[in-house]
């Protein structure tokens, strides 16, 4: 895992068969993630081809949240007759190869070291936490941001700051690599590749000047949160409700969301059967109801203030950072066309 | 329950294509273990074995389109401990339903050589007429929907079916979204297939109805504003789940505006 504070290293350069090379060392002992383009998609996966892994593409469908929590995951099996020991996961996780993600976003970055206080925090997931302690993450810094970006808004972006072990910077055939942590160090001293020239420096920093430029949507977090408290009954939530779908869309693909539901199945032998665990979303109806049927989120307009309010309000109260990190897949994603930028920006 | 001790089961067919039952014989795998759990008692599809009723847990298939129809749900109802209907047909009036916007005799003379043998009436779900304790949604419905239901009801839970939009379902199978090219009917239509048409490139065409608590409105207003005509989003909201209440109202009220505009 990499560290909370950046390692003041040198920089390297590669070629792309460098690069192509680095992800092949780093398969030998790990489970290499990253992006892949499938047709029209860019989907997060493990790689088996170094080239396939692309550090140039938007924002993965589902973010790296999908790797340490499955949309759909068996917690343990049971028999209602006698306790029966379920597999051990701890060391299901240790049989595992520990896991790398290479040229996730720094928005993704983001979202993960918030996923961590959720998760790693008060109440710890075991689960989780098994995952996430041996991840090596790779992250690649965006020089040329998307459409939808806002990460400027978060500081999650569009060059990372801390929090991974390599990060990497694709400038034309070139791959500038820095590392962020001891094992990421340890990691490029291996490797040799050569220093940077002074030019490929200059490069660097207005590259990232330039992506920042590029980044022209924007909340504005100033007193985002009292804004919000002090607006709950504002117009524009009604608004907001006559166009949302509460479809749940935007929070599957969400890389902060972590809503998840517990069911029971049971086999056919009614005895035996297992627990599972699924995603599930606050905008859904199911999401709030409890026993007897009463749900304080029946009006739609409820659910729709959910979602903005636990991302804009409720998670800084609680962890004292706001749980968006300007991603732009809930943007990318809403079939109503619905945006927390134009949303925010109504109230000021 | 039977002699045995197992509970009784029967499958009932009223207008429809007999696809849902058929859904029943498709779980091959399973079916001996279904056949373990329960007795299966009155299955005309299936078997000539008819055992007389009262039935544990009954299913009817189609929608109510025949007076005879109405005297056979009531039936139904009257021999079975819990009554689910089975399949978008049963739940909604499914694709039967369509017919329900023009006058009757209208579809009878478009179909029919002769009228005056045809016995129908609107195409209405089975709960127009009787009490249900459950639906399964679909067009046919899904099998692991229908296990559940029925483990569901052996030890006397309830069955924990999506009500949930189907987006949500297809999202988290990164599923490339075809709502911009197609209109697909996702985000107001329920989950529980597994995103199977969507996962195969087709539009949802909501053949599972309404999702709960749908906005049904602003899908309208939204699919007219991408260039849909008010027909268009008429004919998607009749399709399978027309005579479904909040579906009747939306396309009702869609259709008033556009008589009064
Ligand atoms: S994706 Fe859009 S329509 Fe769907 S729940 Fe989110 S905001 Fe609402
Ligand atoms: S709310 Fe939207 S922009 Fe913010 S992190 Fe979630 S998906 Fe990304
Ligand atoms: S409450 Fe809603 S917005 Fe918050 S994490 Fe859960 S699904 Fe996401
Ligand atoms: S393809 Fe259809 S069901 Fe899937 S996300 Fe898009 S609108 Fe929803």
């Amino acid at each position: 895992m990499g560290s909370a504070t950046r390692v003041a290293t040198a920089v390297h350069v590669a070629d792309q068969a460098g690069w192509e090379g680095l992800i092949r060392a780093l398969q030998r002992t790990h489970a290499v993630w990253g992006p892949v383009q499938e047709g029209e998609r860019v989907i997060l996966k493990e790689i088996t081809e170094p080239a396939a892994l692309r550090v140039d593409v938007p924002p993965t469908l589902l973010p790296t949240k999908k790797v340490y929590r499955a949309p759909r995951e068996t917690l343990f099996q049971f028999s209602r007759k006698q306790a029966r020991a379920a597999p051990d996961s701890g060391q299901r996780e240790a049989a595992a190869k520990p896991l790398a993600l290479v040229g996730i976003h720094p928005c993704d970055l983001k979202a993960i070291q918030l996923l961590d206080r959720v998760f790693t925090g008060f109440f710890v997931d075991d689960r989780y936490s098994a995952r996430r302690a041996q991840t090596f993450i790779i992250v690649s810094n965006c020089t040329t941001p998307f459409r939808s970006c806002f990460c400027t808004s978060f500081d999650s972006g569009p060059f990372a700051r801390n929090g991974f072990d390599l990060a990497v910077t694709r400038l034309g055939d070139r791959y500038l690599l820095q590392a962020g942590s001891p094992a990421g160090q340890t990691f490029l001293a291996v490797l040799d590749f050569p220093a940077a020239s002074s030019s490929d420096l200059a490069e660097l920093v207005t590259a990232e000047a330039g992506a920042r430029q590029q980044i022209t949507r924007r909340i504005d977090t100033d007193g985002l949160t009292r804004l919000l408290n002090m607006n709950v009954d504002h117009p524009v939530w009604d608004e907001v409700a006559d166009r949302c779908l509460c479809c749940g869309a935007c929070t599957a693909v969400c890389p902060t969301c972590y809503c998840f539901s517990v069911r029971d199945r049971l086999n056919l032998d009614l005895e035996t059967g297992e627990r599972q665990m699924d995603w599930t979303s606050c905008l859904i109806m199911e999401f709030s109801q409890v026993a007897l049927g009463h749900n304080p989120r029946h009006h739609r307009v409820a659910r729709v203030k959910q979602r903005l309010y636990h991302k804009f309000s409720y998670f800084n109260d609680q962890y004292g950072e706001f749980g968006c990190v300007g991603c732009g897949r809930c943007v990318e994603t809403c079939v109503a066309d619905l945006d927390p930028v134009e949303i925010l920006a109504r109230l000021r | 329950m039977g002699t045995n001790g197992k509970p009784h089961l029967a499958v009932y067919k009223l207008s429809s294509c007999a696809g849902c039952q058929l859904q029943i014989l498709n779980l091959e795998d399973v079916l001996l273990d279904i056949a373990g759990a329960v007795e299966i008692a009155y299955f005309p599809m299936a078997s000539r074995r008819m055992d007389p009723g009262p039935y544990d847990i009954g299913f009817v298939e189609g929608a109510v389109t025949e007076p005879a129809e109405i005297e056979k749900v009531k039936t139904a109802r009257q021999q079975c401990r819990v009554l689910v209907a089975l399949g978008s047909c049963a739940a909604f009036g499914g694709l039967p339903s369509m017919k329900n916007r023009f006058p009757q005799h209208e579809v009878e003379r478009r179909v029919y050589q002769r009228p005056d043998w045809i016995h129908s009436v609107a195409a209405r779900p089975v709960s127009e007429y009787v009490k249900v304790d459950a639906i399964l949604r679909g067009c046919p419905i899904d099998t692991s929907e229908f296990l559940e239901l029925v483990k569901a009801v052996l030890i006397g839970i309830r069955p924990r079916l999506a009500s949930h939009s189907l987006c949500l379902e297809c999202r988290l199978q990164e599923n490339g979204c075809l709502f911009d090219r197609t209109g697909c009917m996702g985000p107001v239509t329920a989950a529980g297939c597994g995103a199977l048409c969507p996962g195969l490139g087709r539009a949802c065409e909501g053949c599972r109805g309404p999702a709960e608590g749908a906005n049904l409105a602003g899908f309208a207003r939204l699919l007219e504003a991408k260039g849909y005509s008010r027909r268009d989003v008429i004919d998607r909201f009749q399709k399978y789940a027309g005579a479904e209440p909040s579906m009747a109202v939306a396309a009702t009220a869609l259709a008033w505006e556009e008589a009064h505009a």
